[in-house]
């Protein structure tokens, strides 16, 4: 989510590479965010080759500004 | 302890949204080395124009062409030098790095600072095709600030002020042209050594 927050989208294959994970481990992650409406996916083709782009949703960019707030109020809260 | 925890999760998501959208392996050396073939070929133009000032009437006449030859064989000659250095240091750094080299910010930041320099260069080549040399110095230094200015947001912010630096030489130049030479020493030699050094250091690249 921190990957597709700063950025306009990003593909599959630039995102395995950027988190070092392997395709199936990427792949579940993904679904688990599809899944809770957090993302949005454009699938197209680069000649024959499928490519698929990920986005924030509005209610994912929602959903992890919450998650920021949290964590900084608990580091707030700590001290 | 939680603390920690929450700093860790903080930092690895700074961390993502910097890696995922910034260059981060650029080497500063190779800013110190195009510096020095930069200044080596100021050396070369003081060699062949024989003074540190130039005389664009001895320039911008019938032979102007033929006489500006040996200059713009020696600036292509570091430009080629300059940007193969460039990459090849970068790519060994990335290396180090274990970062990816060709990925979806280095191709944003190649495409950002194309533009300017192939604009820049047909202007150049216009400029002496049509026999007038007055701004082809100021220009070189132009397009190369306006693509540092461009490219430093895909990669260290400090190049936008080697840009903005860049910039200023290149207009000093445009009001001042004879003083080509020297600018050219300041610009595209000691500047980029300066900041090549500055990022070296800050970056321990």
């Amino acid at each position: 989510m921190s990957v597709l927050l700063a950025n306009d989208y990003y593909d599959f294959n630039s995102l395995k590479e950027l988190l070092k994970v392997t395709d199936g481990n990427l792949a579940s992650h993904l679904k688990a965010l599809e899944k809770e409406e957090y993302i949005d996916i454009q699938k197209s083709f680069i000649g024959r080759k499928p490519n698929t782009k990920y986005a924030t949703s509005p209610l994912g960019k929602q959903a992890f500004k919450k998650h920021l707030q949290a964590l900084e109020n608990l580091i707030k809260q700590q001290k | 302890m939680k603390n920690n925890d929450f700093y860790t999760e903080l930092n690895s998501i700074k961390n993502l949204m910097e890696r995922s959208t910034k260059f981060l392996s650029l080497s500063g050396i190779s800013g110190v080395a195009a510096g020095l073939y930069a200044l080596i070929c100021t050396f070369f133009f003081f060699r062949i124009n024989d003074s540190l000032s130039i005389d664009f009437e001895a320039f911008n006449n019938q032979n102007s062409f033929i006489n500006f030859t040996p200059f713009a064989i020696v600036a292509f000659i570091v430009l080629i030098l300059a940007i193969s250095t460039c990459l090849l240091l970068t790519i060994r750094q990335a290396k180090k790095r274990n970062d990816a080299i060709w990925n979806p910010v280095s191709k944003k930041l190649l495409t950002d600072i194309s533009i300017p320099l192939i604009v820049g260069g047909i202007f150049i080549v216009i400029q002496i095709f049509s026999k007038n040399m007055v701004f082809v110095i100021p220009s070189c230094l132009i397009f190369y600030g306006i693509g540092l200015i461009s490219v430093g947001n895909y990669t260290f912010n400090d190049l936008k002020w080697l840009g903005i630096c860049q910039i200023t030489v290149g207009l000093i130049t445009a009001a001042y042209p004879q003083l080509g030479i020297i600018t050219w020493a300041i610009g595209f030699g000691l500047l980029n050594i300066i900041y090549g050094l500055i990022t070296h250091f800050k970056y321990k690249q």
